[in-house]
């Protein structure tokens, strides 16, 4: 690993600098926009708040639908990751490499095959529908199972495990079976060597898992979409339909700044708690 | 409204300029600024050529490339189309505004092109160079006219028309007269509307409000179908279909009975038979046409294109790929027998008038009593968020 | 609780979440040879003409090839320009890599259609004409964050003693990376990899609005939604599943990757 300062910046430029032309630039541009206005369609570059106080008065229940949601699919997906890294790094034994070959391939197949996969399984005449009825545990079709909240749930959570287990899988493996042993062999309970050992080793790549979910799960709209029904608009429907449908980038970029502040704060809030959960002992 | 091109010219050049000093800025931030920009480009820059000059690129709806490259017209001209599908017809706007050499040819929505013609996104089209329009039917021509020409010049070329009417699953439901016929106790979780807002609007505020032209609500009008569309959402339909060709899915998995659809949608519902009514209240129709972009690359090209898209071959290709009507009168011998009886060839004129209506563009300006377009828009958002 | 009801539900877990992650994928291989227009039971008999639709179509191959170019290219630039950051980043220490790490993740933060906007908005007012070019550098800088993330996440919990020790043993800072650190992180720069790679396939929003003319295989299945899909389209991710699980099949193979 590198340690010398000018090589540590040497290592760092090609990402940085991608990062600077490609994100930052033009977002910066785009968030500029966001202090204009529109008038009859038309752009005017008059400076203006009035976006920011029509976030606030439009959409504040759409940005707290879409952030709550987001916060049960991240919790929902970390928490089944961690089970799964953690089956597959101590407990799997021989097997360990088929389960996490099965994650890898899961990554694949495509988004939005998936989510018509999902509704295969889900519907009406549904996989799991038939199954139901078939094995006389209903005797109607249980339409819940698709168009709401739930649907997306499941959906975005399949979508999003492969993508969360890896970083935990990852640090998972730096943790060696002979501290393990060690704990055992001192008489410390499972839970114990849980919490002691196993969670404060794996803290970053849990952090990691989170946040690809709860990011990814935020500004989804298209799985809402096709299996959401009809009251799950998230607030990323809102960018496109005023930056498409009604000609108001001003608007959309509002909008977007006021999803990326939420989510730094979010991220912020979380690194602040665990650092608090797992300092206490 | 001339002037009206030049202010967006102007307002084009404004915006390129007030960029370029960040520009500068950010290619001083590091000598190695400009080899960043060289890693993502050269990692795919050297597979392909740039796009050759007889590259058309094309934003239209899945299915209508097929009226563009009907028969074997692209192997003949050595042309090439550079597609994109749309999700939205808006999003041919927001593309021509930022970025007008992008898009050679397209689709708009049909109440959209004398906005669009009047922003100078369009270029007037000269029928000279389309011998296929003088084979038109000429009830098209006359529906079209008034959302497809701009101060006397046409913006738009009319392939395919159809409506918006009321769908339904014929195996389990009997015809229905009325749109309210869709809220019936027993269509509840069974029924849908499309996400086009468009439809939606010209189909529900007419019979929501009476108002026999839907785009021109009052706003209180406006705010009486909003109030409505949100009822129906939260207490009878089952999904606002993501698309028209979703319904179809939905008919054929039996999630719903009925909806607003369009004819087109059946034969994708399988196995289910799906069959339509116009309903008393009045049904909305559309013209497509295809537009050549204001500033495409090679004029000559999209309008070989676009007449071939009128032409026998492309009509046929095109209606038969997409189950949707012809507008040249002379592929009709040509058309399948299928396609001849779902569209009613021998009366078009009644179609477009007969309770069956072709919208106007929503008004632009506010003039504090009826609704403008960007009403529509926030209105069609307050259903969404409800 | 006693470690064998321990074992049965580790058991039970296990088969339950290879359940869900499987069966979507399962039913989609299926139904990309079942004769049913329909993706539901029961099936009508297998057939290959799904493929043969799928085939048949000129614009598959036009998007087979945008996306493999595309693919490719932001394969290799975001696992070398993320593998180099997060040896950067692992060189750091934790206190002052984290404020890195969060900086380059910001375009994770929103939703991708921002950065598709907020690029194709740039684009647009400098004059930079349309290309697969100009999706590359869109999507690496969307996709690098995970590949620094994951391999950051791997180093950090890398035991150094190691390398200290092969650096004391008189290995060059070159051979004892290739001898001792490569080998230990190659599973997670592989795994890296191959996420780029799922991510690059399946992106299509940046692409949408950067791409100027031309699909590509999620734009196509994008524009497919307006009709609604048939079961070609399982056809094409029944194709894309099994090259996939082949390379990674070959890549564990190669780095004898045992768990």
């Amino acid at each position: 690993m590198p340690r010398h300062p000018l090589v540590v910046a040497l290592f760092a430029l090609p990402a940085t600098l991608i990062f600077l032309l490609f994100f930052v630039g033009p977002f910066a541009y785009f968030a500029v926009m966001s202090f204009w206005s529109v008038s009859s369609y038309r752009i005017s570059r008059e400076f203006t708040f009035i976006n920011y106080i029509d976030v606030y008065r439009d959409y504040f229940y759409s940005l707290g639908f879409t952030f709550a949601i987001a916060l049960a699919i991240a919790v929902l997906t970390t928490v089944i990751a961690f089970a799964f890294a953690y089956l597959i790094r101590f407990r799997a034994g021989r097997w360990g490499p088929a389960l996490l070959f099965v994650t890898l391939i899961t990554m694949f197949g495509g988004y939005l095959v998936k989510i018509y996969a999902w509704r295969t399984i889900l519907g009406t005449t549904g996989i799991l529908n038939t199954g139901l009825l078939e094995l006389g545990l209903t005797s109607e079709p249980l339409p819940w199972l698709l168009y709401n909240p739930g649907a997306v749930v499941t959906t975005l959570t399949h979508f999003l495990l492969p993508f969360s287990v890896l970083p935990i899988y990852g640090s998972l493996r730096g943790i060696s079976d002979a501290q393990l042993a060690a704990a055992r062999d001192l008489g410390a309970r499972p839970i114990r060597t849980l919490l002691d050992i196993v969670l404060p080793q794996c803290e970053l790549g849990l952090v990691v898992a989170f946040m690809l979910a709860f990011f990814i799960a935020a500004g989804d709209y298209i799985t809402p979409r096709l299996v959401g029904g009809t009251s799950t608009a998230m607030v990323g429907n809102f960018v496109e339909n005023q930056f498409i449908t009604a000609l108001n980038a001003p608007q959309s970029s509002a909008l977007a700044v006021a999803i990326l502040l939420i989510s730094a704060g979010t991220i912020l809030g979380l690194r602040a708690m665990l650092h608090r959960v797992l300092a206490v002992r | 409204m001339k002037h009206n091109r030049m202010k967006s010219a102007a307002d084009g050049l404004v915006r390129v300029r007030s960029l370029v000093p960040m520009t500068r800025r950010q290619m001083m931030k590091g000598t190695g600024a400009l080899g960043a920009a060289a890693l993502g480009m050269a990692a795919s820059g050297g597979f392909r050529p740039a796009h050759a000059a007889t590259n058309i690129k094309a934003m239209v709806w899945e299915g209508y490339d097929a009226f563009l490259e009907g028969g074997d017209f692209l192997a003949r001209k050595d042309l090439t189309l550079d597609k994109t599908y749309i999700g939205a017809p808006e999003e041919i706007i927001a593309k021509l505004r930022l970025n007008p050499r992008e898009v050679d040819v397209s689709t708009p929505y049909f109440i959209q092109v004398d906005f669009m013609a009047a922003e100078g996104l369009l270029q007037p089209l000269d029928l000279e160079k389309i011998p296929n329009f003088k084979n038109l039917f000429p009830a098209i021509v006359d529906a079209a006219r008034g959302n497809m020409t701009y101060e006397d010049q046409w913006y738009s070329m009319p392939f395919t028309w159809a409506s918006i009417p009321l769908m339904y699953n014929a195996d389990e439901v009997e015809p229905m007269e009325s749109w309210m016929d869709m809220l019936r106790p027993e269509f509840k979780g069974k029924s849908a509307i499309p996400a086009d807002p468009t439809s939606v609007f010209a189909t529900w505020g007419r019979v929501v409000t009476g108002n026999q032209s839907p785009n021109r609500m009052t706003l209180a009008e406006l705010e009486e179908t909003v109030k409505f569309l949100i009822d129906m959402k939260k207490n009878h339909l089952r999904t606002i279909a993501a698309s028209y060709g979703e319904l179809g899915d939905l008919f054929a998995r039996k999630e719903i009975l009925i909806c607003e659809g369009a004819e087109w949608i059946a034969p994708l519902a399988g196995e289910v038979r799906v069959e339509w009514s116009y309903p008393k209240e009045g049904t909305m129709t559309y013209i497509e046409g295809f537009s050549m972009g204001v500033e495409a690359s090679d004029p000559d090209a999209v309008y070989a294109l676009i007449n071939n898209a009128l032409s026998v071959e492309g009509q046929v290709a095109g209606a038969e790929y997409n189950g949707l009507p012809i507008t040249n009168a002379e592929a009709l011998p040509m058309l399948s027998e299928s396609n001849r009886a779902t569209y009613p060839y021998d009366d078009i004129a009644s179609f477009f008038t007969t309770n069956l209506r072709v919208e106007e563009m929503y008004l632009l300006e506010a003039d504090g009593t009826n609704a403008t377009w960007d009403d529509y828009i926030q209105g069609w958002e307050t259903v969404m968020k409800a | 609780m006693t470690s064998r009801s321990g074992r049965i539900i580790w058991i039970l877990f296990g088969a339950a979440t290879v359940l869900f992650m499987l069966s979507p994928l399962f039913l989609l291989v299926l139904f990309s040879f079942g004769r049913n227009e329909l993706a539901s039971f029961p099936m009508r008999g297998l057939t290959f003409d799904w493929y043969r639709a799928l085939f048949a179509k000129a614009d598959f191959w036009v998007a087979l090839e945008n996306s493999a170019y595309i693919c490719l290219a932001v394969g290799v630039t975001s696992v070398l320009v993320g593998n180099l950051a997060a040896f950067a980043f692992a060189g750091l220490r934790p206190r002052r890599a984290a404020p890195a790490l969060a900086a380059i993740a910001m375009p994770l933060m929103m939703p991708p259609l921002v950065l598709a906007l907020a690029l194709f908005s740039t684009y647009s007012a400098l004059g930079f004409s349309l290309s697969i070019a100009t999706v590359v550098p869109g999507q690496v800088v969307f996709i690098q964050p995970f590949v620094i993330l994951v391999i950051y996440s791997r180093m950090a919990s890398f035991d150094t003693a190691i390398l200290d020790s092969a650096r004391d043993l008189g290995a060059s800072p070159m051979k004892a990376f290739l001898t001792v650190t490569l080998p230990i992180i190659s599973p997670t720069v592989i795994g890296a990899g191959l996420i780029a790679m799922a991510l690059s396939l399946d992106e299509f929003i940046i692409t949408y609005y950067t791409i100027g003319g031309g699909l590509t295989l999620p734009t196509l299945i994008w524009g497919l939604l307006r009709r609604s899909l048939d079961p070609s389209v399982n056809a094409l991710a029944t194709l894309i599943l099994i090259s996939t699980v082949g390379s990674t099949i070959l890549a564990i193979r190669a780095t004898r990757y045992r768990g």
